[in-house]
C-alpha cells in the first residue's frame, strides 16, 4: 500500500462512515466518481467483518496463559515433567516419567511454588515422607532440587481425592 | 503482552502440529479453543503489515488491544487528540477485519 494512496482511502472512508448508512452511496458515488479502484477499497473496509473475535481470541490467550504452567514439558532431575496433576497453597503436584529410558514408571513430582516461605516446612515434610513405610502411604522415591526450589518424587498414585471420598463414605 | 502472548500462540501451534504421535486432549475447552492460538499469529502478521504503512494505527490497536489501553491513554500516549484515536481505531479494525477474513 503506498502512503499517498492510504491517506486518499483514510480521507473517504472517514467522511462516509460518519454518514448514515444510507446515504453512504450517494456521497460515494461522487468523492470516488473518476476512481474505480478507490470505491472499491472503501466499499470494502465499510463492509468489513467484525474483529469482536480477535479481542475474544486474546482475551482467551490471556486466561489460557495465566493457566499455562512452563514447567510442564520441562526436565527435573532424571525426570521429564508430563502434566499437572494438582496444585494447593504450598506448590504444584506434576506427574512426570523418568527421563534415562530405563523404565516408563510415572511419578509424581511434587514442587513448592518458587518464591514462598514454606521451604523450611516443606523440607521437613521431606525429611518426615523419606522415613514413612506403609502400603497406604505414597512412597517417597527421590528428592532434590531444581533451579534452587525443592522438590520431592513420589510413587504417583492414581485415583479420586481423598475428601469426597471421606465425604460420601462412614469410615471405620 | 503481545509478544508474550503470539509467542505463546505460536508454540501452541508448534506443539499442535509438532511430529507427536501422541495427541493429549487436557480439556473440551482447550480443544475448541483450538483455533485460537492461530487467529493471534494472524494478527500479529496483520500489524507487521499495517505498520508498514500506517505505524500509528498499528501502535493503536496493539495498545487498545493487548495493553488495554483507553482511548484517553492512547491519545495521552500517542500525543494526540481522543477524537482521532477514535476515528483511526475505527479504520484500523475494518483494515484487519478485511485482511483476516479470508482466513477465518
Amino acid at each position: 500500500m503506498f502512503p499517498d494512496r492510504w491517506r486518499q482511502i483514510e480521507s473517504v472512508f472517514e467522511q462516509a462512515s460518519e454518514l448514515p448508512i444510507d446515504e453512504r452511496a450517494a456521497y460515494l458515488d461522487v468523492a470516488c466518481a473518476a476512481d474505480a479502484g478507490l470505491r472499491q477499497e472503501v466499499d470494502t473496509l465499510l463492509s468489513s467483518a467484525s474483529v469482536d473475535f480477535i479481542t475474544q481470541a486474546i482475551a482467551d490467550a490471556s486466561r489460557e496463559f495465566s493457566r499455562f504452567d512452563p514447567l510442564v514439558g520441562q526436565t527435573v532431575g532424571q525426570y521429564r515433567i508430563v502434566g499437572l496433576v494438582g496444585e494447593g497453597g504450598m506448590g504444584s503436584v506434576y506427574k512426570a516419567v523418568c527421563n534415562d529410558g530405563s523404565f516408563e514408571q510415572a511419578v509424581a513430582i511434587k514442587i513448592i511454588r518458587p518464591g514462598t516461605a514454606h521451604t523450611g516446612r516443606f523440607l521437613a515434610e521431606r525429611k518426615f515422607v523419606a522415613q514413612l513405610q506403609h502400603p497406604f502411604i505414597a512412597r517417597l522415591v527421590d528428592g532434590g532440587e531444581h533451579l534452587g526450589t525443592p522438590y520431592l518424587v513420589m510413587e504417583l498414585v492414581e485415583g479420586q481425592a481423598s475428601t469426597p471420598i471421606a465425604a460420601t463414605r462412614i469410615l471405620h | 503482552m503481545r509478544l508474550i502472548l503470539v509467542d505463546f500462540a505460536r508454540g501452541k501451534n508448534r506443539a499442535r502440529r509438532g511430529a507427536g504421535a501422541v495427541h493429549l486432549v487436557i480439556n473440551d475447552e482447550l480443544d475448541a479453543a483450538h483455533d485460537r492460538p492461530e487467529i493471534l499469529v494472524q494478527l500479529d502478521d496483520a500489524l507487521n503489515e499495517l505498520a508498514k504503512f500506517d505505524e500509528r494505527k498499528s501502535r493503536i490497536i496493539e495498545m487498545r488491544y493487548f495493553a488495554g489501553m483507553s482511548i484517553e491513554e492512547c491519545a495521552e500516549a500517542l500525543g494526540v487528540g481522543v477524537a482521532t484515536i477514535g476515528r483511526e481505531q475505527r479504520l484500523a479494525q475494518a483494515w484487519l477485519g478485511r485482511y483476516l477474513a479470508p482466513s477465518r
